[in-house]
């Protein structure tokens, strides 16, 4: 095996510290609304939040099971029309379109599982961005379900009530927090329950030989197709919250191979195959990307007396920069497949071995 | 001419060579044997550089090989014949043999080669049009060992040369390599086939689990009690 | 669909299809030698579109010239890649691979972005959207096209003329219709303007068989509707012919003629609900039908023609369609003012027949960029075959291709040949890129498409085939421009991808089987 399964803090005084450190987390997290105000900050939260069910669910058959999809738009996009359709054109509320958004979700997966998991290496990856651009095309061209081109703008969003009581109307970014905080711990759960089931032994089996794993009496197509499964329904989850949060989806947003690309991105970038790896990828990427799309990088550069701000080369970065972060993302994937294959966080575990040893 | 010095090789964490130590004098047919995995291919595709070892030196005349690339090494005068033909299997046979022939000293002899390869082996004249993909075993076998004479080699590594043929062919495919022996060109010979390959040496070696164990001339392993028990089945 | 329609497509398919052969070729190779999947494929080709475009603006490099300049540069282009990035990854994971040259795509096109901004870029030729005709004698043997154009020509002098003379040069375009429709039967066109000219002519004369004429031009025109539904000229015309008819029969057998007159100007009307020609005729045959009848029902019959009247009125060319609204919600006026101002209109109403005028040429069009770039790519895949089977350096690459280690014991450099390969893998893209400039928009995403397209080619032919690669674009060419004018340009790419998917589940190693090159 490639890499030996990662149980947090083997030792039991690691372990021990581990899970005071993760509980401490946790506090924080569920406390922040309450220290932070600031919208843009919960912003910032709640899209590290979506990037790590992203990377999260992705990890599941791409790093566990080692079926490299590049279509996750496809579950991502089926997420988010299911619910956002249902919600305009039937009124249904959100919180049940999600169910309606896994259905699709998961009868997607089983198509294209069925077809690619015939293929496998480049071919399974060139069959998956097929699948994907399909589904991306049909959207576009069926308006009278989609809305095509234009895309679907949520016009009201029901307040959310259980039993007659109003628990949120959803006007500040607070529930859409917690949602996201719990969607992301459910994923992460769900990734911690299958490294440690059977189930997932026989996915990194067939992550490791898939020949191997055939001869051991393993049933790769029936666990293929449930590793895409389970990840499926977590991105279609996403795709759902997206479409929730963000009141606007349409197929560039939601269905394009650039999403696609974004979601492996997370995965790869902090390190495929473990539990926290996409936790670092989207840690990574995200606040990368809002640094730049705010022009925060700009600013500071101007500030700090590097660049001057009527200069040229000022205004251009000024201008610019902001469209810059799928830039650093090509740089960034550049870097880690020729420095660290491994992604960064195992990159930063071999360099602390290496000080170690 | 080619002497290796306490060559040692691994394949990650598993070491598979240990201090080799071996000579090839000019003009003679030395011969490795040993089991399967004893390490004689290894030992083979490090001297062409397929394979970088960690420790020790190979030098040929005079040449270390140590910082060269394997083309490079081709164009010392070193040329293997690898093991399984590595035929181009879409070439003809013609193009094959003249593949043989890419760097640039033996280019200009390219013609004349290819005439001494066929006088050597009719049969690749009457079949140079076809594909190298589509012939026998035996013809793929004589395709290898032409192409591999195309670069006017002063060192020929065959690596295995009887393996998977005809008896018939096995016999033919030693007498050819006398042949090329006594037409001048010094060859190292990695095989199975111990008996065979031991009749037709001068010095020999024994490879076991990458070390050597016995050396001599071939008719002294021939007679060797070790090499009679473990590999004649006498 | 007509073979004539399908011969086009498939023209312009095969034409398209050489351009994306050299995009596969190029991404074959590569493969072939490196097995390295390149998912920047499709960015190198637009970098060398840019290429182009900037020499076509700032130097005034024909597109077509340019290539001598972005063949060159591409291919040093693409081996500084392979160099620095792509050589430390061979025998890599191929998933690394793949994200690899993905990471390296996106860098290409957003340091474009930046660099030119992402907005669309055309460039413009003398030729750009010229064409020619080829195939005249053949496509159209005895001259369909000449007799028809003739047709037209009469028709219009006969619509200047009065009398006699008019209805005499009807006939004689009507003759001529005649004739060009026993050479290609079934041309709606040619259906519509030979029941215009009949009717027209029968119209004029006034008498003796002049009905059964008009029956006649009706049926010519049911006929062109079968080739053609959706046409509202044809709707149309028939309408105001049946029309016509009705008046003529007059007495009880009007009453029927009519109906279907305003039922075929209605189905018209749906085509195109805001002609001023089909509303003004529905409010004319409402009044004829209104002449028929009496006491109240002449009495309603009139108050409709009144408000199509008006709707008409609301749509005229030059009035203002600002009070149609207004006008229709406005209660109407008495019975005698709505008769008296719908006998001034409609009392000596002779509607227009529409004709299909344009002007067409035998054969099939042929786009004169596209035919230049097929020609130029047959040159360079012909120059890059004899360069590959007949130079050392060729045949070296493809001995690399076959049996990298075996190539390594003839004394070949690998690194170099895989260096090689990549350069003319991106100066075959950088070529396809500059060919395709002048028909093309040029973005910075542009690429992404054509990268997918470049693996369907390559897939469907043989991944490291050359002839597959070859094969593969064409194909995908001609499914393309075929499916457009068959289904619809919308789902164009759905079939190239379905396509795609069923060869890698009905026979992965593709139409030249896993052949190397």
């Amino acid at each position: 095996m490639r890499r030996p399964p990662q149980i947090p803090g083997g030792e039991s005084g690691r372990s021990r510290v581990g899970l005071v450190a993760m509980l401490l987390v946790l506090a924080g997290l569920y406390a922040f609304p309450s220290f932070v105000q600031s919208p843009y900050a919960l912003h910032i939260m709640i899209l590290l939040f979506l990037g790590t069910i992203m990377g999260e669910s992705w990890n599941i058959i791409g790093g566990y099971t080692g079926q490299y999809s590049v279509g996750h738009a496809a579950y991502f996009g089926a997420g988010a029309y299911g619910t956002m359709i249902l919600l305009q054109k039937w009124e249904i509320a959100p919180w049940k379109g999600v169910f309606a958004g896994i259905a699709a979700a998961l009868v997607l997966s089983l198509v294209i599982g069925s077809i690619c998991f015939r293929l496998r290496g480049p071919y399974f990856v060139l069959a998956s961005i097929a699948v994907a651009e399909i589904v991306r095309l049909t959207a576009l061209n069926l308006p009278n379900v989609t809305n095509g081109a234009e895309g679907i703008l949520m016009s009201d969003l029901p307040p959310l009530s259980i039993g007659g009581r109003v628990v949120t109307d959803f006007v500040s970014k607070v529930p859409y927090y917690y949602i996201g905080l719990t969607l992301a711990l459910f994923t992460i759960l769900v990734t911690w329950l299958v490294q440690h089931s059977k189930l997932g032994y026989c996915f990194q089996a067939i992550r490791e030989d898939q020949d191997a794993a055939h001869s051991l009496g393993i049933n790769l197509s029936l666990y293929k197709n449930c590793a895409l499964g389970i990840s499926a329904t977590l991105t279609s989850l996403a795709g759902s919250f997206y479409a929730i949060y963000i009141k606007f989806i349409d197929p560039t947003t939601v269905l394009a191979l650039d999403l696609s690309v974004q979601i492996v991105l997370i995965a790869i970038i902090g390190g495929i195959g473990t539990i926290f790896g996409p936790v670092v990828g989207s840690l990574v990427l995200v606040p990368l990307a809002e640094a730049l799309r705010s022009n925060i990088v700009a600013q500071w550069l101007i500030n700090s007396g590097l660049v001057r701000e009527d200069s040229g080369l000022g205004v251009f970065l000024k201008e610019n920069l902001a469209h810059a972060h799928v830039l650093i993302y090509g740089i960034l994937v550049v870097v880690v497949i020729l420095f660290m294959p491994e992604g960064v966080l195992g990159y930063v575990r071999k360099l602390s071995a290496r000080k170690k040893g | 001419m080619l002497t290796i010095d306490r060559l040692s090789f691994s394949y990650g964490d598993m070491q598979v060579l240990w201090d080799i130590d071996l000579k090839v004098n000019r003009g003679e047919i030395v011969t490795v044997v040993g089991a399967n995995g004893a390490g004689k291919s290894t030992t083979l595709k490090n001297i062409s550089r397929l394979q970088k070892w960690h420790s020790g030196t190979v030098t040929f005349n005079g040449t270390d090989l140590s910082r060269l690339a394997p083309h490079e090494v081709v164009a010392c005068g070193i040329i293997q014949v690898p093991e399984g033909r590595k035929i181009f299997p879409e070439m003809t046979v013609l193009e094959n043999l003249r593949m043989g022939s890419y760097c640039k000293s033996a280019r200009h002899d390219r013609e004349a080669n290819v005439e001494r390869v066929f006088s050597l082996f009719p049969r690749l004249k009457e079949r140079q049009k076809q594909l190298g993909g589509t012939m026998s075993g035996g013809e793929q076998q004589m395709l290898a060992i032409g192409r591999g004479l195309m670069a006017n080699p002063r060192l020929l590594l065959l690596d295995e040369p009887s393996l998977g043929l005809s008896p018939l062919f096995v016999k033919n495919i030693f007498e050819i390599i006398t042949e090329i022996n006594r037409q001048g060109v010094t060859i190292l010979l990695v095989e199975q086939n111990v008996y065979q390959s031991l009749r037709i040496a001068h010095r020999a070696y024994v490879l076991e689990t990458g070390r050597v164990v016995l050396t001599g001339s071939g008719e002294e392993l021939l007679n060797d009690a070790h090499v009679k028990k473990a590999f004649l089945g006498m | 669909m007509t073979a004539t329609v399908f011969l086009q497509a498939l023209i312009s398919g095969i034409l398209v299809g050489g351009v994306y052969a050299l995009i596969g070729i190029g991404l074959t190779i590569i493969f072939g030698v490196m097995r390295v999947i390149n998912f920047a494929h499709g960015e190198i080709m637009m970098v060398g579109m840019y290429l182009t475009y900037f020499l076509f603006t700032l130097f005034k490099v024909d597109p077509f010239v340019s290539i001598v300049i972005t063949i060159p540069l591409m291919f040093l282009f693409g081996a500084l890649i392979q160099k620095v990035f792509i050589n430390r990854i061979i025998g890599a994971l191929p998933q690394n691979q793949i994200l690899l040259t993905i990471g390296l795509g996106l860098i290409m096109s957003n340091a474009m972005m930046l660099a030119f901004t992402s907005d669309y870029k055309i460039l413009t030729t003398s030729y750009s959207s010229g064409s020619f005709k080829i195939l005249t004698s053949i496509v159209n043997p005895d001259r369909y096209e000449e007799l028809y154009n003739k047709g037209n020509a009469l028709f219009a002098k006969a619509s200047k003329r009065e009398g006699a003379k008019a209805a005499q040069t009807y006939a004689r375009a009507a003759a001529s219709y005649e004739a060009a429709l026993q050479v290609t039967p079934d041309q709606y066109k040619g259906l519509n303007n030979w029941g215009a000219a009949l009717a027209r002519e029968a119209m004029v004369r006034h008498g003796g068989d002049a009905g059964k004429q008009l029956d006649e031009a009706a049926g010519k025109f049911e006929a062109a509707l079968a080739a053609s539904p959706d046409e509202f000229e044809i709707a149309y015309n028939e309408a105001i012919t049946l029309a016509a008819r009705a008046e003529m029969a007059s007495g009880p057998a009007a009453g029927p003629l009519y109906a279907k007159a305003l039922g075929k100007l209605k189905a018209a009307l749906e085509l195109r609900p805001d002609s001023y020609d089909g509303l003004n005729a529905l409010a004319a045959t409402r009044y004829r039908q209104a002449g028929s009848k009496t006491g109240i029902d002449a009495e309603r019959f009139y108050a409709e023609a009144y408000r199509q009247y008006l709707a008409a009125q609301a749509v005229k060319p030059g009035a203002e369609r600002t009070d149609e609204e207004a006008a229709l919600e406005k209660p109407l006026p008495p019975p005698a003012e709505i008769k008296s101002v719908l006998d001034r209109e409609y009392a000596r109403f002779a509607p227009p027949y529409r004709i299909k005028a344009d002007k067409r040429d035998a054969g099939l069009s042929v786009s004169t960029p596209l035919a230049i770039s097929f020609l130029i790519t047959v040159a360079i895949t012909a120059l890059l075959y004899w360069f590959l089977m007949k130079t050392d350096t060729g045949q070296a690459i493809r001995a690399t291709a076959q049996d990298r280690e075996a190539a390594q014991l003839m004394g070949i450099n690998v690194n170099r040949m895989s260096m090689l390969a990549f350069g003319i893998g991106a100066a075959l893209a950088g070529t396809a890129g500059a060919l395709i400039s002048p028909t093309y928009y040029i973005f910075p995403q542009v690429g992404s498409a054509f990268t997918l397209k470049a693996f369907v080619i390559t897939v469907l032919g043989g991944m490291g085939s050359i002839v597959g690669a070859t094969l593969g674009g064409i194909i995908i060419g001609i499914v393309e421009s075929v499916g457009a004018v068959a289904i619809s340009s919308d789902w164009k790419d759905v079939i190239v991808f379905a396509i795609f998917l069923l060869v890698l589940l009905v026979k992965p190693s593709g139409l030249m089987g896993r052949s190397r090159i």
